[in-house]
């Protein structure tokens, strides 16, 4: 037999009685990277609407990833040491040598 | 010419009177800022270099930066080429011919 | 705020190097990548010590010793260190060598162990190779597997063997220049191993050297010159018998 659960009402973290789910595609080309004083590299994608108290789940995209490319997209996405939301960004952080191909990262933030 | 080596080898142009006096033509024309930035050991004689390697001895090899002894020798041998081309001037002599 | 991060550790390389060829070095390189400077497109590689059996087209081999100042673990969890001296190209069935760089601590690093010379081995690419100059009654010649620098007769009694091009002591860090020699007859100066911006002569021991050592002992043995104080420019290295006979081995930095 069928059962259903009553969750209730889900409120937002902000008190609201509603969630919002924002997923985002970003870009993060192999030539945008900058070199920091510390030998780290950065990037920061804009993200239209992400605040720094954004909790995101973020993930490379490989709907183009091939049985001959995945393992480069691996070690590309395996470069990426941090991702912090921003105001109207993601910013990522590779303390070991920067991607050599470019990324496009999938982002979900739920607010 | 004569030099005189302290005790790590080091080369002077004067004896403070505790040098060894060493003669070698390897010094010939070189000025004394040249001189100076270099260690002479002698045949025979061995010197251990701090981090503990040994080298015997007949060894010329500078302790100074070489690229400054380098500069200072070309220094020298430039201001002692204005000098003779002064002292040819002098005696109504062309340098350039 | 961080963000979780999927797919953390999945499908990366154990490895802890990457080789890639090219005729532009990496702009964003990891630690110990190492970068083949080639037009011609890398099939494959490999590290060793002994030439590769049937290399194929293209083919590079990083040439390994167990000198080599730019050692690195090859595997991200330690084990298996591996000393690279310098990168060759199998092209058009022979090996070319290659400028190979390494990137280590933030600086890309010319890959040479610091040999100029070994058993009939010239490092032409470092050395441009080694050429004897003999006076009248100079002998020396080149051999095989190794360089004899002697006389015969009663003047003119210098002989040297000096390396084409200049080595540019400007791009490494070596301390201690040295030579393995068989010294078999001693006369006059003896055997000199030297540094010198000079031109080459069949003189060394007169030749204005900025470093030089020399011997008057026969019988096999190590020369050493300290050059931990030249750190720019560019240099000869030369050895000269002045009245002597002498057999070189080896000649090495460290």
């Amino acid at each position: 037999m069928a059962a259903t659960i009553d969750l209730g009402k889900v409120v937002g973290a902000d008190g609201k009685d509603s969630v919002q789910k924002y997923n985002y595609s970003l870009s993060f080309p192999a030539s945008g990277w900058t070199k920091q004083s510390d030998g780290s590299y950065t990037q920061q994608a804009t993200a239209s609407g992400m605040l720094v108290s954004d909790y995101a789940i973020v993930d490379v995209d490989l709907s183009s990833a091939t049985a001959d490319t995945f393992g480069d997209v691996m070690e590309a996405w395996n470069a990426v040491s941090r991702a912090q939301t921003q105001a109207g960004g993601l910013l990522l952080t590779c303390f070991d040598g920067a991607p050599e191909m470019n990324l496009t990262v999938k982002a979900e933030v739920i607010r | 010419m004569t030099v005189y080596i302290d005790s790590d080898f080091r080369c002077h142009v004067e004896n403070d009177g505790t040098m060894t006096p060493v003669e070698t033509d390897f010094f010939d024309g070189k000025c004394n800022e040249w001189i100076e930035g270099y260690r002479f050991v002698p045949d025979g004689e061995r010197w251990t270099r701090e981090d503990g390697r040994v080298f015997r001895g007949e060894m010329l090899a500078p302790w100074k930066p070489f690229g400054e002894l380098d500069a200072a020798q070309r220094a020298y041998e430039r201001a002692q080429l204005a000098d003779m081309r002064a002292a040819l001037e002098l005696l109504g002599v062309n340098a350039d011919e | 705020m961080d963000a979780f991060i999927t797919r953390r550790g999945g499908g990366g390389a154990p490895l802890n190097f990457k080789i890639t060829g090219g005729t532009t070095a990496p702009e964003n390189p990891k630690e110990n990548t190492i970068w083949v400077n080639t037009d011609t497109e890398m099939t494959g590689w490999t590290f060793s010590a002994t030439e590769p059996e049937s290399p194929i087209e293209g083919m590079v081999w990083i040439k390994t010793n167990n000198i080599s100042q730019n050692s690195f673990d090859a595997l991200t969890k330690n084990g298996l260190t591996v000393y690279p001296e310098c990168a060759v190209q199998y092209i058009s069935g022979s090996w070319d060598a290659k400028e190979g760089r390494i990137y280590q601590a933030g600086n890309w690093i010319e890959l040479w162990g610091g040999y100029l010379y070994r058993n009939g081995n010239m490092y032409e690419y470092i050395t441009g190779g080694w050429t004897v100059y003999n006076s009248s009654a100079g002998t020396g010649a080149i051999f095989d597997d190794n360089i004899r620098i002697s006389y015969s007769g009663s003047s003119g009694r210098d002989s040297s063997v000096y390396t084409n091009q200049k080595i540019d002591f400007s791009k490494h860090a070596f301390n201690t220049l040295y030579a393995r020699v068989n010294i078999t007859y001693v006369g006059l100066s003896g055997v000199t191993l030297g540094v010198t911006q000079a031109a080459p002569s069949a003189s060394v021991y007169y030749n204005n050297c900025a470093v030089k050592t020399s011997s008057k002992i026969t019988g096999s043995q190590v020369l050493s010159v300290d050059v931990s104080s030249i750190r720019t420019g560019e240099y000869y290295i030369a050895l000269g018998a002045d009245a002597s006979d002498a057999y070189i081995y080896e000649v090495w930095m460290e």
